[in-house]
C-alpha cells in the first residue's frame, strides 16, 4: 500500500495515469475511493489522477487530535511534494472544495486551476458540531445516518427512484470503509470552522465553480447553492456553472455533464 | 397541573411545597425538577416554600425547537417567581443550574437573597458548541444508555457505586423517568457550553455557598467541576467553599444528610 509517512499520520494515496496532475479532494469524512467509480476512468486517460484518504478516513492514520481544513491542506501539499506534482488541477467536492481553496491560497505554486464543486467559504453561524447532525446520528444510528443523508442530499427523489442501482453502487463504495464516528465528527468540526470568506479575492487561479441547481439542503446554516454564489462573487477569475436537475453528488451517479464542463474548463486558457 | 406561560409563549411546569421563606432549586443540564423530590422537598418543605420547575425542553414544560441559553432559563425562573409573587429566594443551583442561579443573582437581584452553587462553574472556556466526546459517546452507546452511564460515572465514586447501587438506582429511576428527547438534551448542552459569567462574578454581592465534591474531577469538555468551583470561590466576594470529602457530582441524590446540614447552617446565617 502506498503510504506517505507524515509527522503525526500516514496518508494513503493512489495515482492513476500520466499527464498534468489532477488532485481529487472528497467530501466530509469521505476517503478517496469514491473517485474510482467514474473520475479515475475518465481523467486518467490523459492526466495523472491523484487520490488520497484524508487523515481519519479509509486507510490513512487516525490520530485522535483536533483536525482542520488547513491540516488537510498541508497533508495534500505534502503528498504533492512527495509525488513531485506541480501545477495541478485541483478538484474539491464539498469539504474538499474548502481544502482546495486553502491549497490555492497557501501553496499557489502547486495549483494551476481550481474546480470547486458544491462547496463554500464558511458556515457563518454554526462553528461546532451541528445539532441536527448529532441528533439524527443518535436517532438513526451512525451508518444509517450517513447512508440516508448521502441519498437525501446527493440525489433528487426522481433520480433515486429512476436509478436506484446507480445510487446503490455509489453507496457501496461510500460505506465500504466508513470511518469510526469519532473521525466523522472530527471532520465535521474541521469543516464547520473553515472560513476563507475574507481571502477569496486572493485566489488568483482560474476557478470553475460547480453546483447542482437543487442542492438546497441546509445541514447547519447555509446551503451549497447559496455558498457557491458567494464563492463566484468572491473569487475574481471564477465562473459558476449550475448543473440542472442535480443535487450534491452528481460526480458519483450522473457525472456526464460535470465531466464535460470540467474538460472544457481544463482545455480553456 | 400548574403552568406559567412565559413572554415568548412557552408553558413552564412548576411545583410548590411547604410554607416559609422561598427556596428555589435548579437542576443540572437537561434535567427536570423531579429529582429534588427524592430528598430536598421532604427536608426543606418542613419550613420553606420549596419551588421546583422543569426547564424548557425538559419534563412537562414546553419544548420549542429554538436555541436555548442560560439567560433564557433564568428568565423562565423569573416568570415562575413573578407568577407566585416571590422575591428574595434562596436559590440552590446544581451544575448547569448553578450557572442559571448566577444569572438570577446578577440580572434579577431582587429575586435572590442567597446563592448555593453546587458543582458548578462560570464558563467552559475551551469548548463552545456540542463537545465531541458527548456526541461520540451518545452515537456509540445510544442516548438513554449514555445519560444513565454518564450520570453514574460522573455522579459517584467507584467505591460508592459498588456499595450503594440501590440508592443510585432509586435516583436513576427518577432521573430517567421523563428523559427529554435528545434534541433538547443538546440544546441544553449548547446553552451550558456558551454560558460565561467569568467577568461578572465580582458583581455577585450576596452570600454564596459553593459546594463541590473533592473527587468531581471528570472533564466532559474542558474543565472539571472541582476546578470550576475554585474559580467561583475566587471570583465571588462574599462566598464560602465547602469541599465534600469522598463525593463526586451527585451528592444531593443519595444520602444528602451532611449537605443538608451545611445548607441549614448557611440558611440560618446572616
Amino acid at each position: 500500500m502506498p503510504l506517505l509517512k507524515l509527522k503525526d499520520a500516514e496518508i494513503y494515496y493512489e495515482t492513476h495515469g500520466r499527464g498534468q496532475p489532477i488532485v481529487f479532494l472528497s467530501e466530509t469524512a469521505c476517503d478517496g475511493e469514491v473517485w474510482k467509480i467514474h473520475q479515475v476512468k475518465e481523467f486518467s486517460r490523459d492526466h495523472q489522477v491523484i487520490l488520497h484518504d484524508y487523515r481519519g478516513t479509509g486507510r490513512s492514520g487516525k490520530p485522535s487530535i483536533d483536525y482542520s481544513t488547513k491540516m488537510f491542506c498541508d497533508d495534500a501539499a505534502a503528498l504533492m511534494d512527495h509525488l513531485g506534482a506541480k501545477k495541478a488541477i485541483v478538484i474539491g467536492h464539498s469539504m474538499g472544495g474548502r481544502i482546495a481553496q486553502l491549497l490555492a491560497l497557501e501553496y499557489p505554486d502547486k495549483v494551476d486551476k481550481l474546480i470547486l464543486a458544491s462547496t463554500g467559504a464558511a458556515f457563518p453561524t454554526t462553528k461546532g458540531l451541528p445539532l441536527k447532525i448529532c441528533q439524527e446520528m443518535i436517532e438513526w444510528g451512525y451508518e444509517k445516518y450517513v447512508r440516508d443523508h448521502s441519498i437525501l442530499v446527493g440525489f433528487t427523489d426522481e433520480f433515486t427512484k429512476k436509478y436506484p442501482e446507480r445510487v446503490e453502487k455509489y453507496l457501496q463504495v461510500r460505506m465500504a470503509n466508513l470511518c469510526p464516528v469519532e473521525f466523522y465528527l472530527r471532520h465535521l468540526i474541521a469543516r464547520q470552522s473553515h472560513d476563507t470568506t475574507g481571502r477569496l479575492k486572493d485566489i488568483r487561479v482560474p476557478t470553475l465553480i460547480l453546483v447542482g441547481e437543487d442542492d438546497r439542503n441546509v445541514t447547519s446554516d447555509i446551503n451549497h447553492r447559496s455558498s457557491s454564489e458567494i464563492l463566484a462573487k468572491g473569487i475574481p477569475n471564477s465562473k459558476l456553472v449550475v448543473l440542472p436537475g442535480e443535487r450534491h453528488s452528481y460526480f458519483f451517479a450522473n457525472p456526464g455533464a460535470a465531466h464535460k464542463t470540467i474538460r472544457e474548463f481544463i482545455a480553456s486558457s | 397541573m400548574p403552568y406559567v406561560k412565559t413572554k415568548d409563549g412557552v408553558d413552564i411546569f412548576y411545583e410548590m411545597f411547604g410554607e416559609g421563606p422561598p427556596l428555589l432549586f435548579l437542576g443540572e443540564t437537561a434535567c427536570d425538577g423531579a429529582v429534588w423530590k427524592i430528598y430536598q422537598v421532604p427536608e426543606f418543605a418542613r419550613d420553606h416554600r420549596v419551588i421546583l420547575f422543569d426547564y424548557r425542553g425538559t419534563g412537562s414544560s414546553g419544548k420549542p425547537s429554538v436555541n436555548y441559553s442560560t439567560d433564557m432559563f433564568a428568565d423562565d425562573a423569573v416568570a415562575v417567581m413573578d407568577h407566585l409573587g416571590l422575591e428574595g429566594a434562596v436559590v440552590c443551583g446544581h451544575s448547569m443550574g448553578g450557572r442559571v442561579a448566577q444569572l438570577l443573582a446578577l440580572d434579577h437581584p431582587r429575586k435572590v437573597s442567597k446563592l448555593i452553587l453546587a458543582s458548578s462553574g462560570a464558563a467552559h472556556p475551551g469548548e463552545t458548541g456540542i463537545p465531541l466526546r458527548i456526541a461520540k459517546e451518545m452515537v456509540e452507546m445510544g442516548y438513554e444508555k449514555y445519560v444513565r452511564e454518564h450520570t453514574i460515572v460522573v455522579g459517584w465514586t467507584e467505591a460508592y457505586v459498588q456499595q450503594h447501587m440501590e440508592l443510585i438506582e432509586k435516583y436513576l429511576k427518577v432521573r430517567m423517568a421523563n428523559l427529554c428527547p435528545v434534541e433538547f438534551y443538546f440544546r441544553h448542552v449548547l446553552a451550558r457550553q456558551a454560558h460565561d459569567t467569568g467577568g461578572r462574578l465580582k458583581d455577585i454581592k450576596i452570600p454564596t455557598l459553593i459546594f463541590v465534591g473533592d473527587d468531581d474531577h471528570f472533564v466532559v469538555s474542558d474543565i472539571s467541576h472541582r476546578a470550576g468551583a475554585d474559580i467561583l470561590t475566587k471570583g465571588i466576594p462574599n462566598s464560602k467553599l465547602v469541599v465534600l470529602p469522598g463525593e463526586r457530582h451527585s451528592y444531593f441524590y443519595t444520602e444528602p444528610g451532611k449537605v443538608h446540614g451545611i445548607m441549614r447552617d448557611f440558611l440560618k446565617s446572616k
